[in-house]
């Protein structure tokens, strides 16, 4: 495979993993909570999507809300369980709560939809571009362009508009923010269920690059973790950036070294990075 | 309660524990779910101490637990070790691993460090499974049958094993409660409590948190150690979630910090896979329903809700709850 | 003959960005001697305590040299300080709740007993300095009134064996006869051979049992000097204590 061919790739992959990582930048930054059912929701996505478009025959651009719909309803009801924990800021149980939450996603997917491995098929996906050497589907072109405007929308949100001027409230401080009566809940609600959104949007754009299996979503946490970490927690500019990068570095490594080990190696970086730097690399404000 | 009388109860329970197989029927069906109960709780004490005395949460666990099945696997049936050697060459490994895992996350704040062993899980599944020196997804077979020829001590079946699960199992609780009694213990719980202010008591919080996960390593891998050899076979499915679910069900269901917490609470999700199972999947929702709404509405466990009881034996000699008044 | 202060700390400065929370140029506290450090809330009270213990919210520059006897604290981590024999009784939690008041009093470090200039309290001297613990001794943190968790975290600072006290606004949630009660406490252990910096927001209650007073004002030293000095310090009665003073 040759350079500009793995270049290619590696945007696209990038433009992938920026938007896999957008609901956790949201959720980091805002709320400072982790969702270890991450990758789970992302399995989900992908599997209402699928099933929408080839058990049900909705057109592909009618399956993608719904995915999108389910994951707003998932978000919304691990939060809803969750919230005690949330108001009382006690992390360690947030963190088993989501595992959990992960685990009963997977076995219902599992149930629900089987074990085998699905491909998605979209109109996207099928349609192929040579352009010289270079190969890229149109499914490729929609993620990247998806993954821009859906960045530019959302640093838009946050640093214009009210909504966003209330979440970077409670990001820096809840207390304070209730005094100033925001309702931190519905807040902390939103921020779940916009999670559970993005997601699925992701996975409904980006699965069918490849086959999709109920067991899958471990490593959709780790790259949405050093996209997120790399990125400076919180900062949306960052995550973008270090989607860029993480897709680029995977896609050369992939083709290079290993494809297999390519998840271990990005993360191997992201180990790196934390022992020099334990903060990650930016420092945003309203983190810790 | 006195000191004295608990000491002598807590003997007769292990004297007692030792028959429960018998008591139960003493067929190969039940010896075998004892033997797994027990391996099965040893792996949870190791993460115990961590969740429940330190405050954090590690998800690496698993890794200590293979670490500890891979080792003994390779040890025995490639290297001819014996059951004791293979051990020693679990906890050393393991010990290697944690130590490494612990200087790593030294400086990182709580959810980093969560996350970054749950990364180091998934990493290794994926080592497990494509490394050929492993075994890559075939796993790793012919581990002899446990047998320590010095002592003339043979177990072909889990009726044989009994003995060697138990006393592990003993040991295990034992090693909690020394450690519980410990002056890394206090600080550990110290760091969990009010980090700030251990800080202000001397204590290095980095330091601490090293040393436990030190300590919770070796028992977690000595689990997978006995496991290697009750399966006879090891493959990277200990590597699953399925263990780490397992893991932190039993250590909250029954309450926190609970001296046999982690024992019942391993006996009843085995309970519930064995008589009250509909299905894989169906049992994955169970056990992950039941962790959550553990931790979503019975924080103290299901011991939270008989706790009333408990506080006939306090001796605390205040009525619970209430400030003393101050005398003007 | 200038005696070594036992606790020092020059051109102390602590920014977050371009905002100058702390700027000392020199406090120094000597042996047996109780300084009191106050100021309104804002002052760099609080900012003043972190920094001598090594600690600091946030991200913020600090420079300066702290010494404990002559010796440059300023490259160990907070613990390491307090090892060394400089404490802190912090403001806010300074128990343990979850735990009784015997296993607070259990500590968990080694203190070494034969370094010269360090005070050691066993339990039993702890007891007899207040004898309210004794009393509550397995009660727990939570079950403590606000007076008694004071005492407490005195007690507690007392069996790490300090060589200098840093107390961070003792009389926070105390009923002005106990805040009373406990500034004579620290005086008497002053007395009774202990250095202890005190930073306090009650001026009033302050004055009346340090030896030295520090009235710091955005960051900076705005005035310093003898307790009985201060007194008439038209600074502080004007600001401080009401146009009134006793």
């Amino acid at each position: 495979m040759n350079f500009t061919q793995q270049l290619v790739n590696g945007i696209v992959l990038g433009h992938a993993y920026a938007l896999i990582a957008i609901g956790w930048t949201v959720l980091l930054g805002v709320a400072r909570l982790v969702n270890f059912g991450h990758g789970q929701m992302y399995m989900l996505g992908a599997f209402v999507t699928w099933y929408g478009v080839s058990r049900l025959g909705l057109p592909y651009f009618v399956a993608i809300p719904l995915a999108m719909l389910i994951g707003v309803a998932v978000g919304y009801v691990m939060q809803r369980v969750m919230l005690q924990l949330t108001l009382k800021q006690d992390l360690v149980s947030i963190m088993i709560v989501t595992l959990g939450f992960g685990y009963v996603l997977h076995g219902a997917a599992a149930l629900f939809f089987g074990s085998t491995g699905q491909i998605l098929e979209t109109p996207f996906s099928v349609k192929d571009i040579y352009w010289g050497d270079l190969w890229i589907t149109y499914q490729d072109i929609a993620i990247v362009i998806a993954a821009i405007l859906f960045f530019a929308a959302l640093k838009y949100v946050i640093d214009r508009t009210r909504i966003g001027r209330l979440a970077r409230m409670v990001a820096e401080d809840p207390q304070l923010a209730q005094l100033a009566g925001v309702n931190v809940r519905r807040v902390y609600l939103g921020v779940f269920a916009f999670e559970g959104a993005a997601v699925a949007l992701a996975a409904a754009l980006v699965a069918p690059r490849t086959p999709i299996l109920t067991s899958m979503g471990f490593d959709e946490v780790i790259i949405t973790f050093v996209v997120v970490v790399l990125g400076g927690i919180g900062s949306v500019t960052g995550s973008y950036v270090a989607g860029l990068a993480l897709g680029l570095f995977t896609a050369f490594f992939g083709a290079f070294v290993s494809p297999a080990y390519a998840t271990a190696a990005a993360f191997a970086v992201l180990i790196a990075v934390l022992v020099v730097r334990p903060g990650g690399l930016a420092v945003s404000p309203g983190a810790r | 309660m006195n000191h004295g009388i608990k000491t002598i109860l807590l003997a007769v329970l292990a004297i007692a524990g030792f028959f429960v197989p018998t008591l139960l029927g003493g067929s190969g069906a039940v010896y075998a779910a004892c033997v797994l109960i027990a391996i099965f709780a040893v792996m949870s004490y190791g993460l115990d101490i961590v969740v429940s005395d330190l405050g954090e949460v590690s998800l690496a666990h698993t890794v200590f637990f293979a670490v500890g099945a891979y080792t003994t696997a390779l040890l025995s049936a490639s290297a001819g070790f014996g059951p004791i050697l293979s051990l020693v060459g679990a906890i050393l490994i393991v010990l290697l691993v944690a130590a490494a895992l612990g200087f790593v996350t030294l400086k990182l704040r709580e959810f980093v460090f969560s996350l970054v062993t749950y990364a180091v899980a998934v990493v290794a599944a994926t080592i497990a499974q494509n490394w050929e020196f492993l075994g890559g997804s075939d796993g790793l077979r012919g581990i002899p049958a446990f047998e320590v020829s010095w002592l003339g001590f043979t177990a072909r079946n889990d009726q044989e094993l009994w003995p060697v699960a138990y006393l592990l199992l003993i040991v295990a609780i034992y090693l909690v409660s020394a450690f519980r009694r410990s002056k890394l213990g206090q600080a550990a719980m110290m760091v969990h409590l009010n980090q700030r202010l251990a800080v202000t008591s001397g204590v290095d919080p980095q330091r601490i948190r090293l040393q436990v996960f030190l300590v919770s390593a070796p028992i977690t891998a000595s689990a997978g150690w006995l496991y290697a050899y009750q399966r006879a076979y090891i493959s990277a499915d200990v590597l699953e979630t399925y263990f780490l679910i397992l893991m932190l069900t039993a250590v909250v269901v029954m309450g926190r910090r609970l001296l046999l917490g982690p024992l019942l609470g391993v006996a009843l999700i085995q309970l519930q896979e064995k008589f009250f199972s509909f299905g894989g999947y169906v049992d994955k929702i169970i056990l992950g329903s039941v962790l959550i709404v553990t931790l979503a509405f019975l924080p103290n466990g299901l011991f939270g809700i008989v706790s009333p009881l408990r506080n006939l034996f306090t001796r605390r000699a205040a009525p619970v709850g209430k400030p003393i008044p101050e005398r003007s | 003959m200038t005696i070594r202060p036992v606790l020092e700390a020059t051109d102390l400065k602590v920014a977050y960005g371009g905002n100058v929370a702390l700027d000392l140029s020199h406090i120094a506290v000597r042996e047996r001697e109780l300084v009191g450090v106050v100021g309104a809330n804002g002052a760099g009270k609080s900012t003043l305590v972190n920094a001598l213990l090594g600690w600091s919210r946030g991200a913020p520059k600090v420079s300066g040299k702290v010494m404990l006897d002559g010796r440059d604290m300023s490259a160990l981590p907070p613990h390491e300080r307090v090892r060394s024999g400089l404490l802190l009784i912090p403001e806010g939690k300074l128990v343990f709740t979850q735990m009784s008041v015997e296993e607070n009093l259990a500590t968990s470090v080694d203190v070494p007993h034969d370094v010269q200039g360090r005070r050691h309290y066993s339990v039993d001297d702890v007891y007899a300095l207040f004898p309210r613990l004794y009393e509550r001794r397995h009660h727990l943190g939570s079950q403590l009134s606000g007076g008694e968790r004071q005492m407490l975290g005195i007690a507690r600072a007392l069996r790490l064996g300090p060589r200098a006290l840093l107390l961070d606004e003792p009389s926070i949630g105390l009923a002005p006869r106990l805040v009373s009660t406990v500034l004579e406490t620290v005086r008497s252990l002053v007395d009774s051979g202990l250095t202890v910096l005190l930073v306090e927001q009650n001026v009033r209650a302050a004055i009346e049992v340090v030896d030295r007073l520090v009235l710091l004002e955005r960051g900076r030293i705005i005035a310093e000097g003898p307790a009985s000095e201060m007194r008439d310090n038209p600074r502080i009665a004007e600001a401080y204590l009401g146009a009134h003073v006793a």
